[in-house]
């Protein structure tokens, strides 16, 4: 059992995640795993198998206050979602016969680009937003088989919002990869999803945020039932994931509440340079596993 | 049935019970720090965590077929079963994805 300030401390660091993993789409593993290693020492593995038990946490507190909210969109959620598990499960597959650590360099890059296109692409989407430039697009096939446009109620605007799809092929690949990701370097990919989403496929900020806060929960289940299954969930590490789990329901819940709120320009700005953070945690990790040289934190 | 609602109400009632015995852990741990029921509910806390997302994709399954949407439901249930797939790899393989 843990004292008291352990699990204080636990759960104000998983509020934190689950508010910033709200606002943002991301699973939060982010935030947590440093933590965990850093400042309690418990080893990486083990680290990893408490975060994503809170990254389900805050995937359905965030998903289902998204889902109520009508934010999300379910159906582009279930399209993206075959490619997400397919790719986790190539990617926990190949794990077994290749090594991952170039894998740190690809993602980088792509986050990276990603980022870079969400901070440039600020001012055309709130240009879209007031001039309904979402719905305007020509839809390709698959988005018009699957019927994956949709609309929600901005708050902000005090406005509806209607969208149409496009490069749904697109989403899905980078989907696909987010998901190998997962697979062999765990990680979350929801970043990834967000910017395919918003930057080429024409949703909304917002429903793309909802829309990954739904979906990650899937892959993240999947994996914890592995950890769990091999022995990374024992009675000593468990007694993290009470204070974790509930901090992290609390801080998406209060996430949540805002999220609708908020201004394109700030949320876009927040989501590119928590990206770029991502992209050079990556790039740190890669360069560490491949030539031992270490960057700065 | 409309599609939102059965999802909210599947995702809630996931988080409820899990809130519900992670909060019974720790008030527990609090009187009992080292009992084994402690323990016991932190693992069913996390379980029925792990298993929402599954009830969530059953029950939009269930939703699309109730609505005659055939296309949803395949690949719902495709999504179902990968997820399953990774379980049973990872149980014979002990594979460990991102470690």
């Amino acid at each position: 059992m843990l004292d008291l300030i352990t699990q204080l401390t636990t759960l104000s660091i998983s509020f934190l995640a689950g508010f910033i993993g709200s606002l943002t789409g991301i699973g939060g593993g982010v935030i947590i795993v440093p933590v965990l290693t850093i400042l309690f020492n418990l080893p990486i593995k083990e680290a990893i198998a408490i975060s994503i038990v809170t990254v389900i946490a805050t995937s359905i507190s965030g998903g289902s206050s998204y889902v109520e909210q009508r934010i999300t969109n379910i159906r582009l959620a279930v399209f993206l979602e075959t490619s997400t598990v397919l790719g986790a499960l190539i990617g926990a597959t190949l794990l077994l016969i290749v090594r991952g650590e170039y894998l740190y360099i690809v993602f980088s890059s792509l986050a990276t680009y990603l980022a870079l296109s969400q901070l440039v692409s600020t001012r055309m989407e709130i240009r879209k937003m007031k001039e309904m430039g979402f719905s305007i697009v020509d839809q390709d096939k698959i988005s018009k088989y699957l019927q994956l446009e949709g609309e929600y109620y901005d708050e902000s605007i005090n406005k509806k919002i209607s969208y149409k799809v496009k490069n749904s092929i697109l989403g899905w690949i980078v989907s696909l990869f987010a998901g190998l990701g997962s697979g062999l370097l765990g990680i979350g990919g929801g970043v990834f999803k967000v910017s395919v989403m918003n930057v080429h496929m024409n949703i909304p900020i917002k429903v793309a945020v909802a829309t990954s806060k739904f979906m990650i929960g899937v892959t993240a289940s999947t994996s914890a039932i592995i950890y769990l299954l091999n022995g990374l969930l024992n009675p000593f590490n468990l007694s993290y994931i009470a204070p974790a789990a509930l901090g992290t329901i609390l801080g998406a819940t209060v996430g949540t509440r805002i999220m609708n709120k908020l201004r394109i320009r700030l949320l876009k700005i927040v989501f590119g340079i928590l990206m770029l953070y991502i992209a050079y945690s990556m790039l740190s990790k890669g360069l560490l596993a491949i030539l031992g040289v270490k960057l700065p934190p | 049935m409309d599609l939102n609602r059965a999802v909210y109400l599947a995702l809630i009632a996931g988080l409820l019970v899990s809130s519900i015995l992670l909060v019974a852990s720790l008030a527990l741990g609090a009187i009992l720090p080292d009992d084994k029921l402690v323990y016991t509910l932190e693992l069913a806390g996390a379980c029925t965590l792990m298993l929402t997302p599954y009830a969530r994709i059953i029950v939009s399954m269930i939703i699309f077929a109730m609505n005659g949407d055939k296309r949803y439901f395949m690949l719902s249930m495709f999504v179902l079963l990968m997820m399953l797939i990774a379980i049973l790899l990872g149980a014979i393989f002990h594979t460990l994805p991102g470690i």
